[in-house]
């Protein structure tokens, strides 16, 4: 099974995980089989879902209106829709895991914890 | 040794035709090779870059012109696949295998190249405009950009482009009230930011110096640089702030060419979206870090004369081919309606795939 069929079936069960390097201890996104630094096999692993906001826009095109950014989580960027009140910079968690299309479809929001 | 481009075709760029790849390609090649001093039993390497999938091209296309050369093949790099092949023709020669190579660049409308399948890291946000708006929004948080000094690029491509006869915006006219209140896609990206996705050819010849010295006004590769980041825009958002490929490719060739960025007279540049092209400016190094949109309004500098990606449309292959050509054309004084008087030096800046890859060539008359 190719490894990203096995992150969106897994995130279909809102559990959200990549690949992950046990020798150099981080996530590696887009998933790979190997290591790109130390080329060890890799295994699954969660992903951390407190992260950081790096930007944020709104987008217009169809089925997809809304603000959306790109956050940094464990070490790795994801994209996901995000709450409008929500800035750069801003803690967040990712409050939502589903699969759209087959396409990874996260939501992001301000985290609890203060900065 | 020193290397060259000789002659140059570029073919008008279009909607979706009937044509197929390598009808256009070759087109393209035909009249070229009617307009050069080099004769085709002298070519030894012909290269089409393209995203298409149509295997085998090279040799198809060879054939198809009635060239067997030493070497051919088709080069893919997304958007950078044209300069892509420019710098595989320029190693051939250098390493003297090859003494005259024929790039040709060529992309159909519905070419596979539009959509990244591989980046599924992007999730539901897969469409280029998302990356490209993110860029942007943070150009304009960290340094005042607005969304009039996108406009303001965009007008200006697109005007260049009504003296391009091969640009497919060439018979449009727009004004800064069209563009500027052009519809909204992405914030704070409109549909005037963005290039359009269109069919092409376009060709260029690359000699060896020995060559070179047989035709009229040779243009001289003084430095060719290509630095690639990945693939994904997960592997490079870490930095929002700069295409770190073009700065790495840039400072590169003008390294190999011995010549600065306060050295050139003209440029074409990637603007994909019109963000690009501000990012651009900054990134090769001709302005300081967030100063782009001060330098566009202050530079003499002649940019995107061509038309840009926005207003020659970006025919995926073809587009860093047609570029190159521009420099090429201008620096030969062949430029036509759209000649800039007094260049002796230009460069090229292609780029791929969110910023993951740029080629920047240095040419010199
Ligand atoms: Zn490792």
């Amino acid at each position: 099974m190719k490894l990203m069929d096995i992150i969106i079936n897994s995130a279909e069960k809102d559990n959200l995980i990549t690949t992950y390097c046990f020798s150099c201890n981080i996530h590696i996104w887009p998933p790979n089989r190997y290591c790109n630094s130390c080329f060890k096999k890799t295994g699954f692993r969660k992903i951390d879902r407190k992260g950081v906001l790096l930007e944020k826009s709104f987008s217009n095109l169809p089925d997809l209106i809304g603000h959306y950014g790109v956050g940094d989580f464990s070490g790795i960027r994801l994209i996901g829709s995000v709450d409008p009140s929500i800035l750069p910079n801003d803690r967040i968690r990712i409050s939502q895991v589903s699969v759209k299309d087959n396409k990874l479809n996260l939501e992001f929001s301000k985290s609890k914890i203060k900065n | 040794m020193e290397i060259a481009i000789d002659s140059s075709n570029t073919q008008k760029f279009t909607k979706a035709s009937d044509s197929t790849t390598a009808d256009l390609a070759s087109k393209s090649i035909i009249d070229l090779l009617g307009n050069t001093q080099i004769q085709k039993a002298e070519i030894d390497g012909l290269i089409v870059s393209s995203s298409t999938n149509d295997s085998y091209l090279g040799n198809i296309v060879s054939e198809m012109v009635g060239i067997r050369p030493k070497f051919s093949t088709r080069v893919e790099n997304l958007c950078n696949s044209g300069t892509s092949g420019v710098m595989l023709a320029y190693s051939l020669i250098k390493s003297g295998l090859c003494k005259a190579v024929l790039v040709t660049g060529v992309e159909k409308q519905n070419s596979q190249g539009n959509k990244l399948t591989w980046d599924r890291s992007r999730g539901v946000y897969d469409m280029p405009i998302h990356w490209a708006a993110l860029y942007a929004q943070n150009h304009f948080r960290s340094y005042g950009t607005t969304e009039e000094d996108l406009a303001i690029i965009s007008l200006k491509n697109h005007a260049n482009a009504n003296k391009n006869i091969n640009a497919y915006f060439y018979d449009k006219q727009f004004t800064y009230s069209s563009i500027v209140n052009s519809k909204m896609v992405v914030e704070p990206l409109k549909k005037f930011d963005c290039c359009y996705p269109c069919e092409g050819s376009s060709s260029l010849l690359v000699l060896s110096e020995e060559l070179a010295k047989r035709t009229e006004i040779p243009i001289w590769i003084k430095g060719i640089s290509q630095n690639n980041q990945g693939a994904s825009f997960a592997s490079i958002s870490k930095n929002l702030g700069s295409i770190i490929s073009t700065r790495i490719a840039a400072r590169d060739a003008f390294q190999q060419s011995n010549l600065r960025p306060q050295n050139i007279d003209i440029v074409e540049i990637h603007d994909a979206f019109s963000i690009l092209e501000l990012l651009a400016y900054e990134d090769i190094g001709f302005v300081e870090k967030g100063q782009g949109r001060k330098f566009m309004q202050e530079s003499t500098l002649y940019t995107n004369v061509r038309g840009g990606l926005l207003g020659c449309g970006h025919p995926i292959g073809a587009t860093g081919i047609d570029q190159t050509n521009e420099i090429v054309l201008q620096l030969q004084g062949k430029g036509g309606l759209r000649q800039k008087k007094g260049c002796k030096s230009g460069l090229v800046h292609n780029m791929a795939a969110a910023g993951t890859s740029t080629t920047v060539i240095v040419l010199q008359k």
